[in-house]
């Protein structure tokens, strides 16, 4: 009888531990903390661009005239979006920009990048050839176009969208492509 | 109702208000019922314990930012950081194979900080950006099991955990989020008594925080003040505490504890109670690392 009873709470003990190593680690089965501090960074207007050097790896690294020309692009789509929408925003912008052999372990794409308006932030993949092409504010083969940088601004300045097709649609329309092609290319029956 | 606010928007904040007020009440309701229930199961003389403890933690607090929306998430920068004193109250009462504890913990305003990944802050005015917290909790422990000197025991745990947290913009504008959230969810923890004065303590708590048991309010200003964005949202989220204390018992009969917490939550928040992710307005990605000297008498 005194053996069954300790097997018995044994075996209640065994329960609990596997409970116990299963809750323990399950928030790191949801999230893992991945800080990536190897950056370098380019200070410049409103915009913060961090971005890999040279020899990192994962793929190629923007040039320093590559970065420099990202930054400016997103310093003119920063003023044109907030034109677009009569609303002003002064905050300085970050953006974390990935070589695109490692974008897809670190933010979950190798061919684009999403954004998180409550920190002014957003994450995207470097993709050195893309196709030719020339947006609707007249810049011709933007590395980053001005899609996340819609929502930082427009989350941030009008609050967030009532769904996540109206954020999109609106993101998309602002910034005149949708992967990598103009819509009024694919499109030519919107209105111009 | 509907009402105007100063941007010619449309709000339904009385009925807001009304749903909120609604859920107070029924977390009251259900917190008194908890916390009145051991007084009420015990007869006075089966009392074996009745003990208070007071306590001083020292929060590290370090909020990340969704870097990867896949599963497993990435957590990265920017951060979130601050660092305040929490300061708490207990009081235990034991009953023959039960143990009830209450506890309550109020923080200082944090001032809130942010690290882009090299030590800057390109994002918020510090002295206006803070985080308080304000929680409730209570616990109802069994023993598990006995060996030697290791004593095991398990417990169901559950309380009221509220937060406050305004982010104030370098450019002005503000975000401010309020959660007042009801949590359940087991425990475990064993002590192993070193000799007569010294003891090792270890616990895990698993804490489930279910979205139609939660209510947030999230509101966003302008540089001037006015409202631009303002909603309700429920959260689920998850949070896993582990931790470890040194205890020393005094010849006065007086324990101190000097520990280390583990505190990690992730989850999300929508406008509507949901289990999985829609209009995603808020979210916790934390780790928290809390330091603390406590002494029970």
């Amino acid at each position: 009888m005194k053996q069954s009873h300790r097997t018995s709470k044994t075996m209640i003990f065994i329960h609990q531990l596997i409970m116990v190593l299963l809750l323990t680690s399950c928030t790191d089965f949801i999230a893992q903390v991945d800080l990536q501090k190897e950056w370098q960074v380019l200070g410049s207007g409103n915009i913060v661009l961090h971005y890999r050097s040279p020899d990192f790896g994962g793929g190629s690294s923007p040039e320093d005239e590559e970065a420099r020309f990202i930054a400016a692009n997103q310093n003119y789509y920063y003023q044109a979006i907030q034109d677009s929408i009569q609303k002003d925003f002064t905050g300085k912008v970050l953006i974390y920009l990935y070589n695109q052999d490692e974008a897809l372990e670190h933010i979950g794409t190798s061919g684009g990048g999403h954004a998180l308006p409550k920190v002014n932030t957003f994450y995207y993949a470097f993709i050195p050839g893309q196709n030719e092409r020339r947006d609707k504010y007249g810049i011709e083969n933007p590395f980053v176009g001005a899609h996340e940088m819609v929502h930082v601004i427009t989350h941030r300045a009008l609050g967030y969208p009532g769904t996540k097709l109206m954020s999109e649609g609106y993101a998309v329309w602002l910034d005149g492509s949708y992967g990598g092609h103009s819509i009024r290319d694919d499109h030519t029956s919107l209105p111009r | 109702m509907k009402t105007v606010n100063r941007n010619g928007r449309i709000e339904k904040k009385a009925a807001s208000l009304t749903r909120g007020t609604g859920f107070y009440l029924k977390t009251a309701v259900v917190l008194v019922s908890v916390f009145l229930l051991p007084f009420i199961a015990g007869a006075a003389e089966d009392i074996r314990c009745s003990k208070w403890k007071v306590s001083l933690e020292y929060l590290h607090h370090r909020s990340f930012s969704q870097q990867s929306t896949r599963i497993p998430m990435k957590a990265g920068f920017p951060l979130i950081l601050t660092k305040t004193p929490v300061f708490g109250l207990g009081y235990r009462r034991e009953y023959p194979g039960v143990k009830h504890f209450f506890s309550a913990a109020i923080s200082l305003p944090g001032v809130l900080d942010s690290d882009n990944g090299s030590g800057q802050n390109y994002l918020f005015n510090g002295d206006e950006s803070r985080l308080f917290i304000s929680k409730l909790d209570y616990r109802l422990t069994m023993q598990l099991f006995q060996w030697k000197k290791i004593t095991a025991e398990h417990a169901f745990t559950s309380g009221l955990l509220y937060e406050y947290r305004q982010l104030r913009y370098l450019q002005g504008g503000r975000e401010i989020t309020r959660d007042l959230n009801l949590y359940i969810g087991p425990r475990m923890q064993a002590v192993w008594q070193i000799n007569d004065k010294w003891s090792l303590g270890g616990f895990f708590d698993g804490r489930f925080y279910l979205p139609y048991l939660n209510y947030g309010y999230l509101q966003s200003l302008d540089e001037a003040g006015n409202e631009i964005f303002s909603s309700s949202y429920r959260a689920f989220y998850y949070q896993t505490l582990s931790g470890l204390r040194i205890s020393f018992q005094t010849s006065a009969g007086q324990r101190i504890d000097l520990g280390i917490k583990k505190d990690d939550i992730v989850g999300f928040a929508n406008r509507k109670p949901l289990f999985r992710p829609d209009d995603v307005i808020h979210y916790k990605l934390r780790r928290d690392l809390r330091y603390y000297v406590a002494c029970t008498f």
